[in-house]
């Protein structure tokens, strides 16, 4: 009978630790972050800067037009606003830019034949090295 | 004495990385490293986009060019490496018809300019807002693009041209090798 | 006059060092105790004369003496005092003095050490550091000397770039040298322990104090450049995936698996070569990192004006004093690993994660050098941006902190199944909870959801693990802050480290995928909404600064009517130098940040306004100083730490 008085007992502290903790993390998730209204952004705002968050500015040190005040990066915002007004997506606007600046003026390196060893070589090495550590386990395991 | 090649494997990873570096370096020295950005425009016919003449109401026929090779140099009168370039641009003119055009430029300065430091320009062209500029993949000045008789781009370099390009790759150009 | 003693003093130490070198090669042959005291006084000596030539240069910068060119070029008469100071390292030259002032300071202390057995490692250890002294000596005095004379005294100098005189940015060089340098320890203990014959086994404890160290500083120097970029260059981002800022995460991925993996090795001397190379790679990469800042090998917003001469000779000593030791490591035949673990312990653990480090590291290095090998095979140009090092570098992240948050309920050697599922069952179920609760404030996609839940599970695991070891050690349950003294300091260094880690991830998830953002032109007197807060764009106005004009726009931050802050952004314009930066206005709070930045006029009246409410970014900062701070309890409770006591 004691014993299961205790289990109890202790559930009952369980309860109240966790119900403590999930009302301090509403409190402090309400502090950071409130109500949170997207509703003011402009459509067109946020998909030109998703956009020009990936065309680098081809005047600068390495950077973005998002980031850049040059007269080439106001340029190209420009052009990828009218772009966007025509109706085209943001493929064929990369498309665009790499046809007239080539791959160099996206940040984002493409899949394409080039960029194949770029994209697989970190999974390659996570692969090969879990794959190492594996057969080292199995060896071990066989003695 | 066994040799687990595993253990040399950092090895020959970092071995394959210094010669990376060291063929980037050669390369630099020997002064073939590409500063400039390939144009993926070499190779094929010049962009469709019209450009207006300065001072006048019509477009600049490309078709006047049939058959001719012909230089296309965009310029403006803010831009210090233009400057620089003016005295071998208007040698180059004397040899073939060199077309201007004007980025983001005032007229009156672009006419100063031109008075200062030469017309090289067989006939100019007038891109205000940079919109032409986007479409011949210029994103500064000055850019001097080589276009042979068959209306493609040959070659682009971007910036003031020197001595060497005029020797290695604009005479060479002109005399059509 | 006194300058060219600070030159003489500089080649005195080249001398120095050789010697040192010529003396450990002749212990080798043959070991005396003379010898070995010999090379202690020469390693003290040099620190004195690199230090004396260090504080000459520095007094050259502080009474602006331009008869020094690097001074001529960097300087100026009218830079606030601190930032002449400051300046002697805001160059290369500087730069180097800086490092190998660190350098010969650190080796200072490891010969005066009492600890180490004065015997032929401690010969070894001292002989390749000085080794590395001497060839960073070299580099400088042939090719980076700060004290070269201009051919003409100008009256003014020419550096005042703007962007440079900043507090932050001031400290952040300093700080990332000591972790490089710090690794350059651990370097030479490794090093050592493959040429020294007879090596004692416990050689690796003086491993740990180094590495933390240095970790340690290339948290808080990583820390500070992030915190600075935010700040000063008005993008509103704090982390680019720039070359430079690579080059500096590498060496501290890789120190901190060495941490790791020197824990596993003092806890059952195990992964010992594991760490022996971990300990190379550490100055490897810091010494990668030297080399793409410096030679002009990437662009890069940081990157120095390159010498390709420069690069050449960095690039020798990276390959000698990377490449002999890996050779010499491949070859070294290794006793049998007596490994004994299964798959469910902590050994597992800290190795699986320890290849994760790895694993990202190498990403990183793909990432940054990928351009370059393109442009070697194609010849043409690609870019490598942030989205590449997000899609790979954070999925690969994802299992390591999984593993971090598994990892303190799992035993050494073997761990009872039973207890375990005990254990991850309450773990997942609170997991689960805080998740739930987290959805509910709608991050902006998936992958937010997932940071997000990553960062409450691990502050879980964490607390589970705190409460379970009071629990453990029979204390009381109310802490008795007396008896936390008790507790081992390792311990909690530990804890806060791991707690960092948390802290810092719960950051990344608001400001990432909850950040809002506002751009409009503006006239003035306008109001735009901002989340909860109404920001007014109220004024426009000239202000003369010491050394520049600025155009300051005020905004009045309006929270449920009332005002909370008034900020100011500014675009400022500097007389001497001739150029502009904007400075951001930011309202910095516990939880969120305002950032507002004022941008080019577009019309008489209006102006491009761009504003940010990036949420949680303080405990992006507040993270990495709980990292560095579990770095430094963990040091401070080396002290009374319990060696292992190897049977050979």
């Amino acid at each position: 009978m004691n014993y299961i008085k205790i289990k109890l007992y202790l559930l009952l502290i369980m309860i109240r630790r966790v119900l403590t903790l999930v009302l301090l993390t509403l409190f402090v998730a309400k502090a950071c972050f409130g109500k949170l209204d997207n509703q003011n952004l402009k459509v067109s705002d946020a998909k030109l800067n998703e956009i020009s968050k990936n065309i680098r500015c081809l005047v600068c040190q390495n950077q973005s037009i998002v980031n850049s005040n040059s007269e080439f990066a106001i340029d190209i915002k420009k052009m990828i606003r009218e772009k966007l007004a025509d109706g085209k997506n943001k493929h064929e606007i990369f498309k665009f830019l790499k046809s007239k600046y080539g791959d160099y003026v996206l940040f984002d390196p493409p899949f394409q034949s080039n960029t194949f060893m770029l994209w697989i070589l970190p999974f390659l090495f996570l692969f090969l090295g879990t794959l190492f550590l594996a057969k080292k386990y199995i060896k071990f395991r066989k003695k | 004495m066994k040799i687990k090649f595993i253990y040399l494997f950092p090895f020959i990873f970092f071995l394959s990385l210094l010669v990376i570096f060291f063929i980037k370096f050669e390369k630099i020295e020997k002064g073939e490293s590409i500063e400039q950005i390939q144009s993926p425009l070499i190779g094929k016919n010049i962009p469709n986009i019209k450009i207006i003449k300065f001072n006048e109401n019509q477009k600049i026929s490309f078709s006047k060019y049939k058959n001719k090779r012909f230089i296309l140099n965009f310029f403006a009168s803010w831009c210090l490496p233009c400057k620089i370039e003016a005295p071998l641009l208007n040698k180059v003119s004397s040899k073939i018809p060199i077309i201007g055009i004007a980025y983001k430029d005032k007229e009156e300065d672009m006419i100063k300019f031109l008075k200062n430091y030469g017309n090289p320009f067989s006939e100019i062209g007038v891109d205000q807002l940079g919109s032409i500029a986007i479409e011949w993949g210029v994103y500064g000045v000055p850019e001097t693009f080589l276009i042979d008789e068959n209306g493609k781009i040959i070659y682009k370099y971007a910036g003031a041209i020197s001595h060497e390009l005029y020797k290695d790759k604009i005479i060479p150009f002109i005399n059509n090798d | 006059m006194i300058n060219e003693f600070g030159h003489l003093l500089l080649i005195f130490a080249l001398f120095i060092s050789f010697y040192s070198i010529i003396i450990f090669a002749l212990n080798i042959l043959n070991f005396s105790d003379s010898k070995l005291l010999l090379i202690r006084k020469f390693s003290n000596l040099n620190f004195f004369f690199i230090f004396i030539s260090f504080l000459i240069l520095e007094y050259a910068f502080i009474n602006s003496d331009f008869s020094l060119s690097l001074i001529a070029n960097n300087s100026h008469t009218s830079k606030p005092m601190i930032y002449k100071i400051s300046g002697l390292w805001g160059n290369h030259e500087g730069s180097m003095l800086l490092w190998i002032l660190i350098l010969t300071f650190f080796t200072f202390l490891v010969s005066k050490t009492k600890v180490i057995p004065k015997g032929i490692f401690f010969s070894n250890v001292l002989g390749i550091q000085n080794l590395v002294i001497f060839s960073f000596l070299l580099f400088t005095l042939f090719l980076s000397n700060p004290f070269e004379r201009t051919e003409s005294i100008p009256f003014e100098g020419k550096g005042l770039n703007p962007l440079l005189q900043d507090p932050g940015l001031a400290f952040h060089p300093p700080m990332l040298y000591l972790g490089y340098v710090g690794l350059s320890i651990s370097f030479s203990f490794a090093v050592a322990s493959l040429i020294t014959k007879d090596l004692k086994p416990n050689w690796f404890i003086y491993l740990k104090p180094w590495t933390l160290v240095s970790w340690c500083f290339l948290t808080l120097g990583i820390a500070l450049g992030s915190w600075w970029a935010y700040y000063e260059l008005g993008w509103g981002g704090w982390w680019f995936w720039d070359p430079v800022e690579n080059a500096s995460l590498m060496p501290w991925l890789i120190a901190t698996a060495l941490i790791h993996s020197i824990n596993v090795v003092e806890k059952r001397y195990d992964f010992i070569n594991w760490t022996i190379l971990l300990a190379i790679l550490g100055f490897s990469f810091s010494l990668l990192g030297t080399f793409i800042v410096r030679s002009g090998l990437l662009t890069s917003v940081h990157a120095f004006a390159s010498d390709p001469y420069r690069g050449i000779f960095i690039l020798i000593i990276l390959g000698l004093s990377t490449g002999i030791p890996l050779f010499i490591f491949g070859l070294k035949n290794f006793k049998k690993n007596n490994s004994k673990f299964f798959l469910l312990s902590r050994e597992t653990a800290l190795l699986f994660n320890n290849l994760i480090l790895i694993v990202s590291t190498i990403t990183i290095l793909i990432g940054t050098l990928y351009p370059l090998i393109i442009e070697l095979i194609q010849n043409s140009k690609i870019s490598v941006g942030p989205a590449y090092f997000n899609a790979t570098f954070a999925p690969i992240m994802v299992p390591f902190v999984i593993v971090m948050i598994i990892a303190p309920f799992l035993s050494w050697q073997k761990t009872a199944k039973k207890n375990l599922i005990k254990k991850l069952m309450l773990l997942l179920i609170l997991t689960i909870f805080g998740t739930f609760i987290f959805y509910y404030l709608k991050p902006s996609s998936i992958f937010g959801l997932i940071c997000g839940s990553l960062s409450i599970s691990l502050s879980i695991s964490i607390i589970l693990e705190v409460f379970n070891k009071l629990k453990s050690t029979k204390q009381s349950f109310l802490l008795d802050i007396k008896k936390i003294n008790l507790l081992p300091k390792n311990f909690f260094g530990m804890i806060i480290a791991h707690l960092g880690l948390a802290v810092f991830l719960a950051g990344i998830t608001g400001e990432q995928f909850f950040k809002i953002q506002f751009e409009k032109e503006l006239t003035i007197n306008q109001k735009f909404k901002l989340g909860q807060y109404e920001i007014l764009f109220s004024n426009v106005k000239e202000v003369n600064g010491p050394n520049y004009v600025s155009r300051s726009a005020e905004f009045d931050i309006f929270l449920e009517k009332k005002i909370v802050k008034k900020i100011i952004s500014e675009k400022r314009f500097y007389t001497a130098e001739k150029s502009q930066t904007t400075e951001a206005g930011i309202y910095s709070s516990f939880f969120k940040d305002i950032y507002i930045v004022f941008g080019n006029k577009v019309k008489a009246n209006e102006w491009i306004i761009k504003a940010y409410l990036n949420p949680m970014v303080t405990w992006i900062w507040l993270g990495a100083s709980l990292m560095a701070l579990g770095g430094l309890v963990s040091i401070i409770g080396l002290k009374n730490r319990k060696i292992l006591k190897i049977e050979d």
